[in-house]
């Protein structure tokens, strides 16, 4: 089943709207919705809907997301919609997903795309590339030193969705909150801005500084309360759209980790 | 005195006008001998000589041994007092050479004498000198064990001074030899150039080699001289038709030489083995490349028009060695060679292959060696790979060439027997058209077999480059050294079959057209374009 965009929501392809209508493949324009972030031991799942916008004047064939510390699996297509997976691409891990014929045309949207990662949610790059009919050759002149274009860099088009890194070697509830306070901040500023209402970043960062006065004071029960209270708004803003899915699922789910450390 | 290799110096001036040649040495120098052991210098010895019994004058003791003969200089110093209680003689003294009686019983006593085992000339004159000298020296001939001895006592009759000796003894002698020194010296019938060297002489001459040592005699004995060994060396690439008479122990032999090298014996020279040498030089060209591998040229015209050209270049520096050095102001006429069937080219017509230029254009050029004894010329190779040869002809000297091998380094053979994927496109002129570099070698493997995952379907991989790379040319039948294929000749470029796969089965749909692609371009980070009914990969 294919997915039509109905609402833009938080069009996370927009920053990379710069580079629209340039090379070939460059010219698409998508929405990255990410539908959940689950942690579940060490291991993340990371699922998603991309649009291709319907601005886009080339069907979307390819769509990566930097995994650096490696893809455990990856869901493969199920449905009239085919996919093929990699998870390596010039050396670099990344889960990636080649779309077959027909692509994803401008308007539509895939449906869930999922991979696994050992790590914990954080803000990582995406890729997404236009298909366009295979060029014939003309004047390839290479030599033994010609270095060959990176069609990540000329092919495609780029943004920050959410992903997965590596665990930090500082695991304590301590360096936790403050990675977590780290994210809200870039959440509720430039260039992201997934969320929108800057009276809501206030409160989400104060919940942090309760937390964190909490923690230190060895009172781990009011602490998590405030962590509870932190989720609590993040559902609340994106009920009323001015938290947008990655960074809900992103926020959320660092949240929960850091609850259960505390 | 041990001299070895004559000739060695000569070629260091050119070798530093040539300084700037960056892989190879201007030309080779001839081989020459290695320095041989001096082994077992012959043993000097000195002897004291005293009195011991003044009744007997008489002395006895060894000296060194020779094997081999030499001459020696010996010297005796030293009086022996000679006390009379004879009635009617008086005290005198004796020099080495002795005391001669000369009555009614004549002899020569208190002599000192010098005697070997094999051969040994007479020291001084026996009581033959006077006055009476208290050095006596000399050169002799000497091999064996040795021996020296003074003699005893002056005889004298019963009656002459009762029961009592008529002379007592005292004093002492020195003595001492010492062997001298003598140089081995290789000679011919030739005039030198220059020491230790001979022009190759024209045919038909013979040479006269003789052995001497210097000086030949001492005194009035010849230096003696053991021959142990000859050697004739031909230069690497002689024709090996040079006549050896000089072999075994022979002192006076003839040679015929048809090609330059080095004629050496070692020989045993007034006791010292020694070695020398001959050597035998021919005015030669001398050719220096500064790289003896170097890139094939590429130049063609593109698809979209326009012209590429990367023309591979170096420097090649001529000269023409003399036995005395570069030869100034020479004619050398250079041409290129290509040879057959090299680099992957079979089949192809005779004497066809294209062999470079020099400069801008043409395979044969005049130079002149001038006033520095070398000239240089730019030689651009040629789009095909293959050695190609630069042959340096001038009047009077010897053809001298070097072999420039026209390449890409590296390349590598895309295996057979995979059965992820198939090789295809090989002809009868280019049997083997799957040459690749390592990192393409890797890529393409791992694409057929990720490629293999999905479907199971297997790869065929039509030409990638020659073995060593460069043009590929005539595929198609479309002109023997043309450019069909314009590019494939680094070895970074394979074409894929996508149609017309033995097995049906195999050829590429749009779901495995859009794999493939998607798995070069993005995963191995390489080029895929569409050309005719297949696909260039570059990567």
């Amino acid at each position: 089943m294919r997915y039509s965009i109905t609402t833009i929501g938080a069009c996370i392809g927009l920053s990379s709207s710069a580079v629209l209508a340039q090379n070939p493949g460059q010219n698409v324009t998508v929405n990255v919705v990410v539908d959940t972030v689950i942690t579940i031991g060490d291991t993340t799942s990371v699922s998603y809907h991309v649009a291709n916008l319907a601005s886009s004047t080339e069907p979307l064939w390819v769509y990566y997301v930097d995994t650096p510390s490696g893809v455990r699996s990856m869901a493969p297509s199920t449905g009239s919609f085919r996919w093929r997976t990699g998870t390596n691409f010039n050396g670099r891990p990344m889960a990636g997903w080649m779309f077959l014929y027909g692509y994803l045309q401008p308007g539509e949207t895939t449906p869930t795309l999922s991979f696994k990662s050992v790590g914990l949610a954080a803000i990582r790059t995406f890729w997404a590339g236009g298909y366009v009919p295979l060029p014939s050759a003309v004047d390839t002149d290479v030599t033994e030193s010609t270095v060959l274009a990176d069609p990540f860099v000329t092919e495609m088009i780029n943004g920050q969705t959410v992903g997965v890194e590596p665990w930090p070697a500082d695991r304590s509830g301590q360096a936790l909150l403050l990675r977590l306070r780290s994210l809200t901040e870039n959440n509720c500023s430039g260039p992201l801005n997934w969320i929108t209402d800057s009276s809501l970043c206030g409160q989400l960062l104060n919940d942090l500084n309760q937390a964190e006065i909490y923690r230190a004071n060895g009172e781990p029960e009011p602490a998590r309360a405030a962590i509870v209270d932190y989720e609590g708004r993040l559902a609340g803003g994106k009920a009323v759209g001015t938290v947008s899915s990655p960074s809900y699922w992103l926020l959320r789910s660092n949240a929960g980790i850091v609850r259960s450390t505390l | 005195m041990l001299r070895i290799g004559k000739g060695a110096s000569l070629f260091w001036p050119l070798a530093a006008v040539l300084a700037c040649a960056e892989t190879q040495t201007p030309f080779e120098p001839l081989p020459l001998r290695p320095p041989s052991a001096r082994a077992n210098l012959p043993a000097s010895a000195s002897r004291l000589m005293q009195v011991e019994n003044e009744s007997d004058p008489g002395w006895y003791g060894p000296l060194p041994s020779y094997p081999d003969a030499l001459i020696a200089a010996v010297a005796a110093t030293g009086m022996i007092a000679i006390t009379s209680n004879h009635p009617s003689k008086q005290s005198s003294k004796s020099d080495p050479s002795g005391y001669w009686r000369e009555d009614s019983i004549q002899g020569c006593y208190v002599k000192v004498v010098v005697t070997y085992s094999v051969q040994g000339t007479p020291f001084f004159p026996a009581c033959a000198v006077s006055p009476p000298d208290s050095t006596r020296t000399d050169s002799i001939l000497v091999q064996g064990d040795g021996v020296l001895k003074r003699t005893g006592k002056i005889a004298q009759w019963s009656y002459e001074c009762g029961s009592s000796d008529c002379w007592s003894y005292s004093g002492e002698q020195t003595f001492s030899i010492t062997p001298l020194s003598a140089a081995i010296n290789l000679t011919s019938s030739r005039t030198e150039t220059s020491p230790g060297v001979i022009a190759l002489p024209p045919p038909g001459t013979w040479v006269t080699i003789q052995l001497k040592a210097t000086p030949e005699k001492i005194k009035s004995h010849t230096v003696p001289i053991r021959v142990i060994s000859w050697t004739w060396a031909p230069r690497p690439g002689g024709d090996g038709q040079t006549v050896v008479q000089c072999t075994g122990t022979k002192i006076l032999c003839n040679m015929y030489f048809t090609e330059t090298g080095v004629l050496s014996t070692t020989a045993v020279v007034n006791g010292v083995e020694q070695t020398d040498s001959l050597v035998v030089q021919a005015p030669e060209v001398q050719i220096t490349t500064q790289q003896a591998s170097m890139l094939p040229s590429v130049r063609y015209t593109k698809i979209s028009g326009g012209q590429i050209s990367r023309p591979s270049k170096q420097v090649i520096t001529v000269s023409v060695i003399g036995p005395n050095g570069p030869t100034l102001n020479k004619p050398v006429t250079l041409t290129l060679s290509a040879k057959d069937g090299t680099a992957g080219h079979v089949m192809h017509p005779a004497n066809s292959k294209p062999k470079g230029n020099f400069r801008t254009s043409g395979t044969t050029i005049q130079l002149n060696t001038g006033t520095t004894g070398l000239d240089t010329v730019t030689f651009v190779a040629p789009d095909p790979s293959g050695p190609v040869t630069v042959t340096g002809t001038s009047s009077g000297a010897r053809t001298g060439a070097s072999t420039v091998k026209i390449e890409v380094p590296g390349l590598v053979k895309l295996p057979a027997g995979d059965p992820t994927y198939a090789l295809t496109g090989h002809t009868d002129i280019h049997p083997d058209n799957h040459y690749v570099t390592p990192n393409a070698l890797g890529f393409l493997i791992a694409l057929a077999h990720e490629y293999s995952l999905f479907d199971g379907k297997q790869l065929m991989f039509n030409d990638s480059a020659l073995e060593s790379g460069g043009l590929f040319d005539n595929v198609d039948n479309t002109g023997y050294w043309t450019v069909p294929h314009r590019t494939h000749r680094f070895g970074r470029e394979t074409d894929l079959k996508t149609q017309n796969y033995p097995d049906p089965s195999n050829n590429l749909n749009q779901d495995d057209k859009d794999t493939v692609r998607w798995l070069w371009k993005h995963r191995y980070k390489g080029v895929v374009a569409r050309e005719g009914d297949h696909w260039h990969l570059t990567i």
